[in-house]
């Protein structure tokens, strides 16, 4: 997967990246995660979820979910559309048709998932895909339903969305890849809350390796 | 329990390239460790319904359904198979697209493709496989309760991973434990229950103002 079909959804709005010397495999890095942590305090106490992962299927993340039974869907949001250049193509031109495409609705007597694991996806969309993605998840999910998103407050970004590891209910293992960073949107609290109408915060935290996040709300209605 | 030396693909060499219209996918059998098992070959392309009474290794092409419930199944790294797969235990190593049904567990391999929906009580994602679909987690009625359990087998560092196999022993705590070694600090004296759109922009706290903060650190 070389992540081009993803990238070019923001070729025309982002700077191409910044050139630096070229990184040699992926990176790990282990991170602690806040959000994660409160997370799995409330599904702890929760009868079994349905879960939307964004990002791609991850064998330790599928382990630790399981511990909460229910349903775990994976959407593969980055490798779907770096699969098909085409879609990717669409989800630049009109983000809200190829939604539907990429992240099927859920059933008429489907209340709706109840956690979306967001990851950094955002870091990698421009306004027009946040707010399309942002209305489709209020849509895939129930009033009440959390959503984890980490969202980059450093000034450059992987080039490609990394893939997140949960190592414990409060570590992350970040594994970079891509051939050298990129600029970061930086998206401000307030153009996400914009994007992601449907959700409030409910808890944030800053990171000191450049990356804030968030745990949010589906408001009701 | 699941034995790797039963499961391995065999490489089958092409036979006839016949394409049988359906029914028993059994002709090139080789004897395993379990019993006898056939292997459709690289050739071979089916389209209908397979079904049989032993363990089956898919090398070929399939479109339909392989209903197998009794048996193993493989779906070696040649195999492409669009078809729901009904079976005791599940390994792909090659591509499928449709739903899989395994009476006690699934593997999708690191080369694996899956496009469709995994039902059993464990299922394995090897880390590189590619997969897109739901995974039922809830124990089957008739086992023993909390016996669904996802695993991955090859993430080595995982503090957790030790738990990869067995039952996942009566949820919540258990395994999520064994960070301590990692500064998680983190205090989270986060908490701005509050809306992010308009202005308030309380969740922005890098200038430490706001509910917004606790460095889970490095």
């Amino acid at each position: 997967m070389t992540g081009m079909g993803w990238l070019l959804g923001n070729k025309k709005k982002t700077p191409p990246p910044i050139p630096q010397e070229p990184s040699s495999g992926p990176r790990e890095e282990v991170h602690g995660s806040p959000a994660l942590e409160s997370l799995v305090e409330r599904l702890e106490r929760s009868a079994p979820p349905s879960i939307l992962d964004l990002g791609p299927a991850v064998g330790s993340n599928v382990e630790f979910l399981s511990r909460f039974s229910g349903r775990l869907s994976i959407a593969d949001l980055h490798g779907s559309l770096a699969a098909d250049e085409g879609l990717a193509v669409r989800f630049h031109e009109q983000p809200v048709g190829v939604l539907a495409d990429l992240l099927p609705p859920v059933g008429p007597d489907d209340p709706g998932h109840d956690v979306v694991l967001a990851w950094d996806v955002f870091n990698y969309l421009n306004r027009e895909q946040m707010d399309a993605l942002g209305a489709h998840l209020a849509r895939l999910t129930r009033p009440g339903a959390h959503l984890l998103a980490l969202v980059a407050t450093a000034l450059e970004i992987p080039a490609e969305p990394v893939v997140f590891k949960i190592e414990d209910r409060n570590h992350l293992r970040y594994i970079v890849s891509g051939p050298r960073p990129r600029k970061s949107p930086r998206w401000a609290p307030s153009e996400l809350g914009r994007s992601l109408a449907g959700f409030s915060v409910d808890r944030s935290y800053l990171l000191r390796h450049g990356v804030q996040e968030y745990l949010m709300l589906r408001r009701d209605g | 329990m699941w034995r790797k030396s039963e499961n391995e693909p065999e490489r089958s060499t092409p036979n006839s390239p016949s394409s049988p219209s359906s029914s028993q996918a059994s002709r090139p059998r080789s004897r395993g460790a379990g019993g006898e098992r056939a292997i459709i070959g690289p050739s071979i392309s089916i389209q209908g319904d397979v079904t049989g009474e032993e363990d089956l290794v898919v090398q070929g092409r399939i479109e339909g359904k392989i209903d197998l419930k009794q048996q193993n199944v493989t779906i070696g790294q040649e195999g492409r198979v669009k078809a729901d797969i009904y079976g005791r235990l599940i390994q792909v190593e090659g591509e499928v697209r449709g739903n899989l049904f395994g009476d006690e567990k699934i593997v999708v391999a690191t080369s694996g493709l899956v496009i469709g929906n995994l039902t059993a009580p464990r299922v394995t994602l090897e880390d590189g496989c590619r997969f897109k679909g739901s995974i039922d987690m809830e124990p089957k009625e008739e086992r023993s309760p909390k016996t669904s359990k996802a695993s991955s087998t090859s993430s080595s560092s995982s503090p957790s991973s030790g738990s990869s196999s067995g039952s996942s022993s009566g949820s919540s705590s258990g395994s999520s434990s064994g960070s301590s070694s990692r500064s998680s600090s983190g205090s989270p004296s986060s908490s701005s229950s509050s809306s992010p759109s308009g202005s308030s922009g309380s969740a922005r706290s890098s200038s430490g103002s706001g509910g917004a903060k606790g460095d889970a650190g490095d």
